[in-house]
């Protein structure tokens, strides 16, 4: 192209090239839920899923759910992933993404005489530890459990925060994992003081190892939701073209908002379960920190949760999807692979022709489950069709 | 019939119990008691035996001794004024592999846990109370593991010495030597950081 005016105003083409992207390109699970032994080859683009329920096309996204986050997003017990009557179960994809291609692996295998299973992750067949798995494939899950995320309890939304944090921030990870074991600690000791039991003067000590952790989180999730609010207000433009405003806000039940260094939110926390102290024991259990925190969804200043009819808030959680989408992408610097769970057919017409457009446009991989054959896929240039019956999945010919 | 006679059977299940020890090694190690001398099964035996009725717990510090006290505490090279406290006996192993430490220690017997029940009487915290009040220990070190029971000990322990007038420190976290920045773990690497010193 030659340009003869002063370059200074000239805006160049965009560049055709695309966005780097994570792909996967070939699934296999074996005794995996209600699959002895299947390899799926998925394509780069659109690719969908269709069957009848109980087939196992949910599980299909499981998997590769568990791989991106070391574990099921379905389930706290490893034990359900196993197939039946089966002691191992694994799960294997190869992903495609810059700078280099890698394989992930995650094994279960139960131990017959304790029955506990444990897992065992590897990164192109060599064994590394979950944190080393975490962030290398980003995926966005989104399935019908998430319409729920402004009307239903604050523990999705909390979820909703972390499974973004834990591939993005390998701190918040351990952070994450200390604390589950800390605040399970003290409120066994709550429990016990309860019923007279226990040492009092040990309380200390786990809320000061509680609120250390805790205040790390709490912080890590505020500044989280911080970076997706205009993200989620910009995604609920470009869906719906409305100009309602939509405010995201963290939440905390101890204080009006988490102070932004780690340190004052150390100190908040503590003040606020030393003050809470007696009413803790005669509840037995931990009443402030990130596990009772929450966000707050405010659509033209009002709360949604109240205010806001069904349909809008079907769009705020299509926004917030979107803007988990948006962040990933960012933060990773590859656009993640979205897994679309049986929530098309929850969205009408129109929401769901905007949102695989949007989809497309951002060059994702799209793995999509449906019982109903999935007719318009606008905007995407590679559709592969697969249809699970019985836990055998086949491409179809088109 | 089973296909083993019951001695090797029995055996193999009592190596099982160890701890990492699967079936496959605790046959292998059956097998390999059985083709061995007799001697040899006798010497093991004997040494397992003498195991419990030749070694006890230090009736100082709890690390293990073959009389009243233990190898460190009769040690007069030592400095009496500096403790430090651990979970287990294994762990004074730990520290003095290290060579950098010459005072005494104190073994807890384990972390705090209401989970497993286990509280402030179950360790051995009134004994080191008692040793520190006697008042020639100046500096106690809390060397406990740094999981989440560790730590929560760690308070503990320092709120209860603190009436004792003692100066109470912790081992600073850091990076293990001996190995590249890229395998440490998160946590370590910022806590490295957090306690990152002038050059």
């Amino acid at each position: 192209m030659s340009v003869d005016a002063p370059s200074v105003d000239v805006v160049a083409e965009p560049a055709a090239t695309p966005a780097p992207r994570c792909t996967i390109t070939r699934l296999r699970v074996h005794c995996f839920r209600n699959y002895a032994e299947a390899t799926v080859h998925f394509g780069p683009g659109l690719n969908v899923i269709h069957g009848q329920n109980a087939q196992g096309k949910t599980n299909l996204l499981e998997a590769i759910a568990t791989l991106a986050l070391t574990r099921s997003p379905r389930t706290t017990s490893s034990g359900d992933l196993l197939r039946w009557s089966e002691d191992a179960a694994l799960a294997e994809a190869d992903v495609s993404r810059p700078p280099a291609g890698v394989t992930l692996s995650v094994r279960f295998q139960r131990d017959p005489s304790t029955a506990r299973v444990s897992r065992v992750t590897a990164v192109d067949a060599k064994p590394r530890p979950a944190r080393a798995m975490l962030g290398v494939c980003p995926v966005v899950l989104f399935w019908p459990e998430d319409l729920a995320l402004v009307r239903g309890g604050p523990d999705g939304r909390r979820r909703f925060l972390d499974v973004i944090l834990a591939q993005t921030d390998q701190q918040a990870v351990a952070h994450m994992s200390r604390y589950r074991r800390v605040l399970e600690q003290r409120n066994a000791l709550l429990h016990q003081l309860r019923v007279g039991g226990g040492a009092p003067d040990s309380l200390n000590s786990f809320t000061t190892e509680l609120a250390h952790h805790g205040a790390w989180l709490s912080v890590a999730r505020s500044r989280l939701v911080d970076a997706l609010a205009p993200l989620a207000a910009q995604s609920l433009h470009d869906l719906s073209g409305q100009r309602e405003r939509i405010t995201l806000r963290y939440a905390p039940v101890h204080v009006d908002s988490i102070p932004d260094s780690v340190d004052a939110a150390e100190r908040v926390l503590l003040d606020t379960l030393r003050e809470r102290g007696t009413e803790e024991v005669a509840r037995g259990m931990t009443l402030a920190g990130p596990h009772r925190d929450d966000v707050a969804f405010d659509l033209d200043g009002r709360a949604a949760r109240g205010t806001a009819s069904q349909g809008q808030q079907r769009s705020i959680v299509l926004a917030c999807k979107l803007a988990e989408v948006r962040y990933l992408q960012d933060r990773a610097g590859v656009a993640p692979v979205i897994l679309l769970d049986d929530v098309l057919s929850e969205l009408d017409p129109e929401r769901r022709g905007r949102l695989l457009a949007l989809l497309a446009a951002g060059a994702h991989q799209v793995l999509v489950t449906t019982t109903e054959p999935l007719t318009e896929v606008a905007g995407f240039k590679e559709v592969l069709h697969f249809t699970v019956h019985g836990g055998v999945v086949t491409q179809d010919e088109r | 019939m089973p296909l083993v006679p019951e001695a090797v059977e029995r055996l193999a299940a009592e190596f099982g119990r160890l701890p990492g020890i699967g079936p496959k090694t605790a046959q292998r190690l059956t097998f390999y008691c059985l083709r061995a001398s007799a001697e040899m099964s006798q010497r093991l035996a004997g040494a397992l035996t003498d195991l419990h009725t030749r070694v006890r717990p230090c009736s100082r510090c709890f690390f293990i001794a073959d009389g009243p006290l233990c190898a460190i505490c009769t040690d007069a090279k030592r400095d009496g004024s500096l403790l430090c406290v651990v979970e287990e006996a294994l762990d004074v192993l730990a520290v003095e592999r290290s060579g950098e430490f010459h005072g005494l220690y104190h073994v807890l017997g384990g972390a705090l846990s209401p989970m497993d029940g286990v509280g402030p009487d179950e360790l051995r915290i009134r004994e080191l109370e008692a040793r520190v009040a006697e008042g020639e220990i100046r500096e106690v070190v809390i060397a406990t593991d740094p999981d989440v029971e560790g730590e929560a000990t760690s308070y503990y322990v320092a709120e209860r010495l603190a009436k004792l007038g003692v100066t109470v420190s912790r081992p600073a976290h850091g990076l293990p030597a001996g190995s590249d920045l890229e395998y440490a773990d998160e946590l370590t690497m910022a806590r490295a950081f957090a306690g990152r010193r002038a050059l």
